[in-house]
């Protein structure tokens, strides 16, 4: 019997302990992240086409993005569909024309590919997203792992970075289960807390009001009050409590640094946006320079219902300044090539404008046709890939299944797509369904360097 | 003024008033709610209209009769208000109405900050005299735009804030109550102050209201005429007050429910007292469409003077609105409790409660009677044996009706029953199985029962190889409880057709339509049998049933939307027309306005076999003076051999909970015509040549050939529209409101006669598709200004209005 209690949980990944659990612990959380990377238990490497990337930014329109009034514009569809943002413009790529409120991403067109063609017909949040996170049917017997937990599964084993391999900036979706049978270790650290204020208070590094030394004295505290881990000192399962103890001590105090960012230049944040998601961005690229596999910006405020022109030109240009100022930043750093940027929600918006009440200007839940955005990781850039209808409500060349999408971001990653995946049911599960592994699926081979 | 000088007027009002905003639709006036949503014969109230679009209301109309109403004021939504303008405000109401409303220092959303003290003192001082109090609070705040940082709305309320009347003050109490909990809904967020009185001795029953505005008519409202004292809820009723609003029974109570709102009522009763407490709330308002649930689920609570739960309902069989029924266990005082059952709330979340020792049918037996012959039904009320009835199946008053129980003053809810011109006959038992199955002849209507958990009823008939048969069951939509399982069988057993449940467009009220209906051809000469029973194996005396059984009876009902038509000008405007088609009846509908109606025109009235629905095109026609009027439209169609003709009912299409839409029956179909704008109303400046042209010259813009449009896959044709000069020299912008997939309309280009307008069909259409076309025409004028040049950017575009609805069919090349 392995007495390792970080070991026994990877073991029987249906014990469920979830992230809050792991925090109320004194940080054991981050630390058995951290010390998954090297135990039994997790897949060997299968053979894999070489990496081209090495870190994954998923920028997730939570809601659900209107296409038409992003990267798939239908002027000629007339107002009842467009309203009024139907003057699209160019960008740096001929012939790729996208919203006008979106300037600076028009600059940088030939960084990413936009697909046009996405499709699951689910019209439903919590189905939808399912769909679009784990390229799987939600009536499958199990609950498969989101993207960001398999990568986190697969890189996250030569991941030596401090902070855990999947990260969310900064509210979980709680949709769904984002690790799925993997398991609560597999769930990713949601950060909380809010980087465009003068002090991100990331949960359990960073204590808004608290400083280190009171940390200190906290600790010592709750140390001297430890009667029974004292008198039991050399007990296999305090000692490995201790030591989960301390290294999420030491994860927490140099953490500290890579999601502050005070050292940055003020110019370079300003370019990002002085809002949560500008900050989130830059943020993101400094998880990424740290090695980080999987970063997701869980960005809210897409479920355009009611008044979505209003919301547009109120969201679309934050969106635009820090959305485009990561991929030139990512791209000045070197970064770009070994980083995949991907932008998408789980659905798209319906195309024609319900101008009546209660809407008043609205767009409901559209899986019909939809459009995703990828950059960087080897993919190329300046591509469109398939096309939707005269008014975007269907797919008219070359549809993209979420699991087309989500094969070729593991194909980039070097992720097998053979690879078993642990589960708590023993049963042989790989990383993408029989259908979707070999040669002629849909992958993005237009797009594929 | 003469009448042609009078339609130049109302077509110039008509488009000024189309130029004051962005696209048609979001000029539609509509209302969300009333409340109260009824009162009681010989009284007058004042009822809260919300809605969007009611600036510059004119009139209420009020269907049937007893009813009437005008409009007292028109209210702008309060907000957006910053704390201090909201402690502001409650220093001023406090200082005006602090004694009269001990809850106003705990009114939610005010915050915690330095006014509060002031406020306390206010409140204080208002124990003095009114004027004096008045006088020193006014004294107390600086003069407006002196030292105020903010300064509170321009808005009617706020202006004289100290002369509410106390209905006003309800209102804006209300509106101030929980601001941080509550939702913000364009779609309610102004309010019409009405004026309603119901004449003494009016009868009652249900009635519909509508609000004339500049822009039109709004939809319908239900509001009701009660026969019981009725009150409004008084905040604060929440439980930590002990002044828990006091009633007398029997009463109705009036409320709105906010978020996490539970209103409660106190009342005293008496040991053995056989309360029943019926409750109106999605009966009010039937479907919310940016709301989970799609409706107001309301949950009654009865409690005892120590809070004990004595009864609890959330619903009444298989309607959402709770009716409880129970026995008082003891003198002493009770509670009524009132709230949402997930604890939502909005100000639509209106409610009715009547409660009192009133008789409450809980069912009849049998579920209706043939046309024109006495029909005896026994009436099952709540704690009373049954009692004889006879139901009105006089001719020509509908196929569904309705009928009460009424005991001296005291008047039952409302109960449906259904009259058919068939043979009728009732149910004999024993006839549990194929053994004992009653035998019928066909075409037969079969009153019987599921008198039992687990009970089924056999029925056998003789038939011919090939004839065709139809049976259905209807029970649910009679307000059955049963949630009937129909099958027709051999004389053996073998299984030849099955049902458990249909969709029927028509009773989209219902929340769970659970009637069963089965066509079948019969396989050879013989014997057949057809089981009745419940789906969940319930049963009981209130499971009541009518089987009709028989040979097909093709037939169709037709519906509009909306239910007010609003014709403005020479313009034509959108409705759909549904057909719900009966037992086989797949032709054509053709849809027209009946011989001799002067007023209104109508194009693309063809249902084409096969379609449920169409988008069709009203326009006044000739010169109709402004008003409104009851529209009449016919539908026709060919059923089996015969021209049948049925009267369009109106109806509201609603959405429920994001998704789904229903029908929704309205008791009037009317039509407004040419509402004139409120003065000073304007066009914006970018308008103003077209404006002034259509000034001159009243545009006529009418399509050159009638008949259908053949459009081949992959292909184009044209469309030629007659129009004057200056029209055809415009740039206006053409589009398709809702076309059909694969359909666009191209460039328009000027022809001799007027200007002829390209549609394309791609090669995705499919040939034999046939619908109707709707063009509208718009101006738009260059935008200055940045990409994000913000909302002022939308106002450039006008829209002109609709042309005819042009029938078109896709054909191969």
């Amino acid at each position: 019997m392995d007495n390792d209690p970080v070991n026994r949980e990877l073991d029987n990944p249906q014990e469920e302990l979830t992230r809050r659990e792991l925090l109320l612990r004194g940080m054991l959380g981050a630390a058995s992240v951290v010390a998954a990377r090297s135990l039994p238990g997790t897949p060997a490497a299968a053979t894999a086409k070489p990496a081209k990337a090495k870190s994954v930014i998923q920028i997730w329109m939570w809601g659900g993005p209107c296409h038409l009034d992003t990267f798939d514009p239908k002027p000629a569809a007339g107002y009842d569909y467009c309203g009024p943002l139907n003057k699209p413009i160019a960008t740096n790529v001929s012939g790729i024309r996208i919203c006008e409120l979106l300037p600076q991403l028009a600059k940088q067109a030939d960084k990413y590919s936009i697909l046009r063609s996405m499709t699951h017909r689910v019209n439903a949040h919590e189905t939808a997203s399912y769909r679009v996170q784990t390229g799987r049917d939600p009536a499958e017997r199990i609950v498969y792992p989101s993207v960001g937990a398999v990568v986190s599964l697969f890189r996250g084993r030569d991941y030596r970075g401090l902070v855990p391999p999947y990260v969310v900036l900064t509210e979980p979706q709680g949709r769904f289960s984002e690790a799925g049978f993997l398991g609560s270790k597999y769930k990713p650290f949601a950060t909380g807390g809010d980087p465009n204020q003068a002090r991100f208070a990331v949960e359990g590094i960073v204590t808004e009001g608290v400083t280190e030394q009171r940390k200190r004295t906290r600790r010592d505290l709750l140390r001297s009050l430890d009667t029974l881990g004292q008198a039991m000192a050399s007990s296999p399962q305090f000692l490995a409590f201790d030591r989960c103890g301390a290294n999420a001590e030491q994860i927490a105090a140099e953490s500290q640094k890579v999601f502050d960012l005070s050292g940055e230049k003020p110019e370079l944040r300003d370019r990002y946006g002085r809002n949560t998601f500008g900050q989130s961005c830059l943020v993101a690229r400094r998880l990424v320079e740290n090695g980080v596999p999987h970063i997701t910006i869980n960005y809210k405020g897409w479920d355009t219902h009611k008044q979505h022109f209003e919301t547009m030109r109120r969201k679309l240009p934050e969106m635009d300044q820090g959305m485009a100022t990561l991929l030139q930043d990512l791209s000045d750093r070197g970064l770009l090539d070994s980083t995949i940027v991907w932008w998408t929600g789980e659905f798209g918006r319906t195309p024609r404008v319900a101008w009546e009440a209660p809407w008043n200007g609205g767009r409901g839940h559209f899986g019909n046709c939809f459009c995703a955005l990828l950059a960087g990781g080897g993919f190329k850039g300046g591509q469109v890939v398939g096309a939707s209808d005269a008014r975007g409500e269907e797919v008219a060349e070359r549809p993209v299944r979420p699991e087309d999408l989500i094969g070729s971001i593991y194909e980039s990653l070097g992720i097998n797509p053979d690879a078993p995946m642990p589960n708590p049911k023993g049963l042989s599960v790989q990383v993408m369904p029989a259908e979707h592994r070999g040669p002629g699926t849909g992958r993005l081979r237009e797009i594929m360097g | 003024m003469n009448a042609r000088a009078l339609w130049r007027v109302a077509w110039f009002a008509s488009v000024v008033s189309a130029a004051t905003a962005q696209p048609a639709a979001q000029r539609e006036p509509h209302i969300g709610y009333l409340y109260p949503a009824g009162s009681r014969a010989g009284a007058t109230v004042e009822v809260l209209a919300g809605g969007q679009a009611l600036k510059g209301a004119s009139g209420v109309h009020v269907s049937g009769s007893g009813v009437t109403a005008q409009v007292v004021r028109h209210v702008p939504p309060l907000r957006p208000l910053d704390k201090e303008m909201m402690d502001e405000l409650r220093e001023r109401l406090a200082a005006r109405w602090g004694e009269q409303y001990p809850g106003m220092a705990a009114l939610g959303g005010f915050g915690t900050g330095r006014r509060n003290q002031a406020t306390k003192a206010a409140a204080t001082t208002a124990t003095t005299s009114r004027s004096q109090t008045t006088t020193d609070a006014r004294a107390a705040l600086p003069a407006k735009g002196k030292g105020r940082a903010q300064g509170l709305p321009d808005h009617p309320l706020i202006h004289r804030l100290e002369q509410l009347n106390p209905r006003e003050f309800a209102f804006v109490i209300r509106d101030l109550r929980d601001r941080d909990k509550r939702q913000q809904n364009m779609q309610i967020a102004e309010t019409l102050i009405l004026r309603v009185t119901v004449a003494p001795g009016t009868s009652p029953g249900v009635r519909e209201l509508r609000i004339v505005t500049p822009n039109g008519l709004t939809n319908p409202l239900r509001f009701e005429v009660g026969n019981e004292p009725e009150v409004l809820e008084r905040e604060p009723n929440d439980p930590d007050w002990s002044e828990i609003q006091q009633v007398t029974l029997p009463v109705t109570i009036n409320g709105q429910i906010t978020p996490g709102d539970v209103d409660r009522f106190r009342f005293a009763a008496r040991k053995g007292q056989k309360l029943v407490v019926e409750t109106h709330a999605r009966s009010l308002m039937p479907f919310l469409a940016d709301a989970v649930p799609g409706w107001f689920q309301a949950t009654v609570t009865l409690r005892d003077a120590r809070g004990r739960e004595v009864a609890f309902a959330d619903d009444y069989r298989f309607n959402p609105d709770p009716v409880l029924m129970t026995e008082i266990p003891g003198d002493g005082e009770y509670r009524l409790e009132i709230s949402d059952a997930l604890y939502r709330g909005r100000d639509d979340f209106v409610y009715r409660v009547t409660a009192g020792e009133r008789p409450f049918v809980t069912g009849i037996f049998p579920l209706g009677g043939r046309t024109g012959s006495d029909a005896p039904v026994w009436v099952g009320q709540w704690a009373k044996p049954y009692e004889p009835a006879t139901l009105d199946t006089s001719p020509g008053l509908g196929d569904i009706r309705e009928t009460e129980v009424h005991i001296g003053a005291d008047v039952s809810n409302r109960v449906s029953y259904a009259v058919d011109t068939l043979p009728e006959t009732f149910e004999k038992e024993p006839n549990d199985n194929r053994g004992t199955a009653q035998p019928v002849d066909l075409p037969r209507i079969v009153n019987g029962t599921i008198a039992r958990p687990g009970d089924t009823d056999w029925f056998r008939f003789r038939g011919r190889a090939g004839e065709r048969v139809v049976a259905e069951i209807a029970a649910r939509r009679l307000g059955s409880p049963l949630d009937s399982l129909l099958r027709l069988t051999s004389a053996r057993g073998d299984v030849i057709a099955w049902n458990d449940d249909f969709k029927d467009k028509a009773s989209d009220l219902l929340t769970h339509q659970a009637d069963s209906l089965l066509s079948a051809t019969l396989p050879a000469d013989g014997e057949f049998c057809i089981s009745v029973g419940d789906s969940q194996r319930h049963g009981g005396a209130q499971f009541a049933y009518r089987l009709r059984v028989g040979p097909p009876r093709p037939d169709f009902t037709a519906f509009i939307t909306p239910a007010s038509i609003n014709l403005r000008g020479a313009r034509s405007v959108a409705a759909r027309v549904f057909a719900v088609r009966r037992d086989g009846f797949d032709g054509d509908v053709e849809v027209s306005v009946p011989a001799g109606t002067t007023t209104v025109s109508l194009s693309g009235g063809r249902i084409p076999a096969g379609r449920d629905s169409i988008r069709l095109t009203l326009r006044a026609a000739g010169e109709t003076p402004a008003g409104l009027a009851p529209l009449r439209l016919e539908a026709r169609a060919q059923v089996g051999g015969k021209w049948v003709t049925r009267t369009v009912l109106p109806a509201e299409d609603m959405m429920q909970a994001f998704a789904y839409q229903h029908l929704v029956p309205a008791q009037e179909l009317l039509a407004s015509f040419d509402i004139p704008p409120r003065p000073g109303a304007a066009g914006p400046p970018s308008a103003r040549g077209i404006l002034r042209a259509i000034r001159r010259t009243p545009p006529s813009i009418e399509i050159a050939s009638a008949g259908q449009v053949r459009l081949p896959v992959g292909g184009s044709a044209d469309v030629q529209l007659l129009a004057p000069r200056w029209i055809a020299q415009q740039k206006l912008k053409w589009e398709l409101s809702e076309p059909p997939k694969g359909v666009t309309l191209g460039e328009s280009r000027p022809t001799p006669g007027g200007l002829a307008l390209t549609l394309h069909a791609d090669a995705t259409t499919t040939a034999g598709l046939a619908d109707n076309l709707i063009v509208e025409a718009f101006t738009e004028t260059p935008t200055s200004g940045t990409l994000a040049a913000g909302p002022k950017q939308q106002n450039r575009r006008v829209s002109l209005g609709m042309l005819p609805a042009i029938p078109f069919q896709i054909v191969n090349r």
